[in-house]
């Protein structure tokens, strides 16, 4: 598996507020990625989901794009600005090659059922790309709120990027199984609720992420590797796991 | 190096279940010399009466290699003081407590019996934190605050979402310790660095694997002192009743 390994949940860092840490370019990014036998990376700017979104996005695809093949762009959506958000999100997909939405509603600060954030759910079902919510977080980041959406739109595909986080697997358990249009991320629980998860859950619906570089280092890569192989044994799932199941997703990366 | 997991899990339970033999060969293939012994969520919520004995038993039966934290829960009155008085008089270490699975929040005043007993005997309360809205690291800051002389172990550092929580926790609370299970790497490298005297190494097993947590743990510095103190010095300070000069 190794060097065939997707990472649908990760993040770049260019060192502007408190969220994005220190700058971590992405040559260094990539080095990690190749340490770890990480392919690609799925990125959304972890600035953009606080701070100014629009140069956020414009500064991550400045960044990855020398590097064709080893990310995928999300686009950090700001519901707050729906008069500057549609616009700029359909120039990020149609003219830089962005293949997903990313939306964080606790750091960035917005429900997930008002008009503003629905909207970006029908945005990625007009372009067919994935929609990833951060989720395992009350208020504004329920696991079953971000299910919520799968439910409106069943033609979105919607990933609940941290499979309920510390909390709330059994809720992302239960969204998975009860919606065809939903996909969950291992990127967050500890290795019992992981396998839990994955006993459990449809294992064509389960993805890797790392969060990676939502830190200084790449030590929460190695770690959330270590945290899926531990939580499933068996080589055949966890391939799927790394590998196939993100191919439902994103066919294949711009440049790849 | 002495190595204590100051959370390990004993019982079969809803969610965890974990034998007396598992956790012993879990010690002997991690290098792990003691544990602290937690009832899981049945004997945490409603039978704290067995869940206390099945501690007792187990620190009688291998009194080099277990600690025991006992259970009450607050609802019950002054039938958990008394419960908890009793794993206490049997030898039992300290009091363990989840908060959201027991139905209070840690900051309510219907713990302060509880408390009042950890106080008399000297023994240390761990409370898992982490999930809101009962079990937050500030409402745990807050109940420290109200009893200085009982020493409060923070479990899981506040993984997650109320990392950003640890340092006003920590904050004027000399009586708090940090507890590493569960949490991310980058938060125990942090809390190692900063608070080398009151972190406590845990593992949560079999929520998560001993193996793991522990190197986690192993990875956070090269300063052996202070390794040292997060693998046991320090639990083993709290437990003597603490050290707060």
């Amino acid at each position: 598996m190794k060097g065939l390994i997707i990472d649908t949940h990760a993040h770049t860092q260019d060192g502007i507020g408190w969220l994005s840490g220190g700058y971590v370019p992405a040559g260094r990014m990539v080095e990690i990625m190749d340490e770890n036998g990480v392919k690609e990376a799925w990125v959304s700017a972890t600035t953009g989901l606080q701070r100014d979104f629009i140069e956020s996005n414009r500064r991550q695809y400045e960044e990855t794009k020398g590097y064709p093949g080893r990310f995928v762009n999300f686009y950090a959506a700001n519901p707050n600005y729906p008069e500057l958000l549609e616009a700029d999100v359909r120039r990020s997909i149609e003219d830089r090659g962005f293949r997903g939405i990313k939306m964080h509603p606790w750091m960035t600060g917005f429900a997930i059922d008002i008009p503003e954030s629905r909207r970006m759910v029908e945005l990625a079902i007009e372009y067919d790309v994935p929609i990833m919510y951060h989720d395992g977080t009350p208020p504004w980041s329920e696991t079953l709120q971000v299910a919520a959406m799968a439910d409106y739109y069943p033609e979105a595909k919607i990933i609940i990027g941290h499979a309920g986080l510390f909390d709330a697997y059994r809720s992302a358990i239960r969204a998975c199984n009860t919606h065809d249009n939903i996909w969950l991320g291992i990127c967050g629980p500890c290795v019992g609720d992981a396998a839990q998860i994955i006993r459990e859950a449809r294992t064509d619906r389960i993805v890797f992420g790392s969060d990676f570089a939502a830190s200084n280092t790449g030590n929460l890569m190695e770690e959330r590797l270590k945290v899926l192989e531990l939580a499933c044994p068996d080589e055949e799932i966890r391939r799927k796991i790394l590998c196939e199941n993100a191919r439902q997703l994103i066919a294949e990366p711009c440049g790849a | 190096m002495l190595r204590i997991d100051a959370h390990v899990n004993l019982g079969n339970g809803r969610y965890k279940k974990q034998d007396i033999a598992t956790i012993l060969k879990g010690m002997e293939d991690n290098g792990i010399d003691r544990c602290v012994l937690c009832p899981v969520e049945e004997y945490l919520t409603v039978y704290n009466g067995e869940g206390n004995r099945m501690l007792t038993e187990a620190c009688r039966q291998y009194p080099d290699r277990f600690y025991g934290f006992a259970v009450a829960n607050p609802w019950y009155g002054e039938r958990a003081v008394r419960m908890l008085r009793e794993a206490f008089e049997a030898g039992l270490h300290g009091a363990f407590f989840v908060s959201s699975l027991q139905g209070f929040s840690i900051d309510d005043d219907i713990v302060d019996p509880l408390m009042e007993v950890c106080r008399e005997f000297g023994r240390p309360a761990y409370f898992h934190t982490a999930t809101p809205a009962f079990a937050l690291p500030l409402q745990l800051a807050y109940l420290a605050r109200r009893f200085p002389e009982v020493d409060f172990i923070m479990g899981h550092c506040g993984a997650n979402d109320f990392v950003y929580d640890i340092d006003a926790s920590m904050y004027k609370t000399p009586n708090l310790y940090l507890e590493t299970s569960l949490s991310y790497c980058e938060t125990i490298y942090r809390v190692v660095e900063q608070y080398p005297d009151r972190v406590i190494f845990g593992s949560d097993s079999p929520r998560s694997p001993q193996g793991f947590e522990l190197g986690k743990v192993l990875k956070s510095t090269g300063d052996a002192s202070v390794m040292e103190n997060v693998l046991s010095g320090n639990l083993l300070r709290i437990l003597k009743g603490g050290d707060r000069s």
